[in-house]
């Protein structure tokens, strides 16, 4: 399976260097695609196939954890695979983040990492769709 | 927290994010800084601080340029190098709040924002040597981090 990436941050360079991590990983990419926000994440994700979402939590317009209620609540696309990459280091904030669903890498990560995050989401799909 | 491990966060995260080379405490301070961010924090109990991250120009243009993927000799923009730091500053600091106050309590950061060079001072400045160039962190609490200290309960020696 080749996935589409969404990559979600407010730093365009930050997306940058995510995006080659993602090229780095040995993960069989289709397309990449890149949001600044999580509203434009929302656009993007209504107008796209996205398989993978790589998502930043401290944003401006919509946060990363709203972003991801509202994805978890949008039956179209509540089932799509969600890893956080963040400095976030509240373990009440990462519980949460986890009971929605998603995996989490801590920045700084290497590539290897985001492919066991990515395998470890895929082990917990075991015959789900998107 | 003791210098040495203020340092080994910000080398891991240099390292690891930047690829940047670390080579231990800086042995001088710079001249002048080339960039210079703040990132302020919110925490518990109303608790906050900021920290301060600056980079001597070998180390603002070497981190624009790894984050890139530029190739030899080409060179950042002005732009790129502020982002660039921007984001080095925002991980440094997410990644030394934990290690000064533990992970149990949520901390709010600020987006980094640009300031004008000017030397670091404070309780903890710590400089770290690299390859590349120097990075020098300064670190402020409120109220020489009692709430905060006193809400997560951080064990004395641990303490900033």
């Amino acid at each position: 399976m080749a996935f589409n990436v969404l990559v979600v941050d407010d730093n365009r360079m930050m997306r940058s260097m995510v995006a080659r991590a993602v090229g780095m990983s040995g993960l069989s990419i289709s397309k990449t695609y890149e949001a600044g926000d999580g509203v434009q994440a929302l656009k993007a994700m209504r107008s796209q196939w996205i398989d993978l979402v790589l998502l930043d939590i401290n944003m401006p317009v919509m946060n990363g954890e709203e972003f991801l209620t509202q994805l978890r609540a949008d039956t179209a696309l509540s089932k799509t695979l969600v890893i956080v990459v963040s400095t976030e280091s509240s373990q009440p904030r990462i519980t949460r983040l986890k009971e929605m669903g998603a995996g989490f890498i801590h920045k700084p990560f290497r590539p290897e990492e985001l492919v066991n995050a990515v395998n470890d989401l895929m082990a917990g799909k075991v015959g789900g769709d998107k | 927290m003791s210098d040495e491990a203020c340092l080994a966060v910000i080398a891991n995260v240099a390292e690891n994010l930047a690829f940047l080379m670390p080579t231990g405490p800086a042995e001088s301070t710079p001249d002048s800084w080339r960039i210079q961010i703040e990132v302020q924090w919110v925490g518990p109990d109303g608790s906050r601080g900021r920290i301060m991250v600056a980079l001597d120009q070998g180390a603002a243009e070497a981190t624009a340029a790894n984050l890139l993927g530029l190739m030899p000799g080409e060179v950042p923009s002005g732009p790129d190098i502020q982002d660039a730091g921007n984001e080095l500053a925002n991980v440094i600091a997410g990644n030394l709040l934990p290690v000064l106050y533990g992970n149990d309590h949520e901390f709010h950061l600020n987006p980094p924002e640009a300031r004008a060079p000017t030397p670091l001072y404070g309780r903890t400045v710590v400089m770290l040597g690299l390859w590349e160039g120097i990075i020098g962190v300064s670190i402020y609490g409120d109220a020489d981090n009692t709430r905060i200290l006193k809400a997560v309960q951080v064990p004395r020696e641990l303490r900033a």
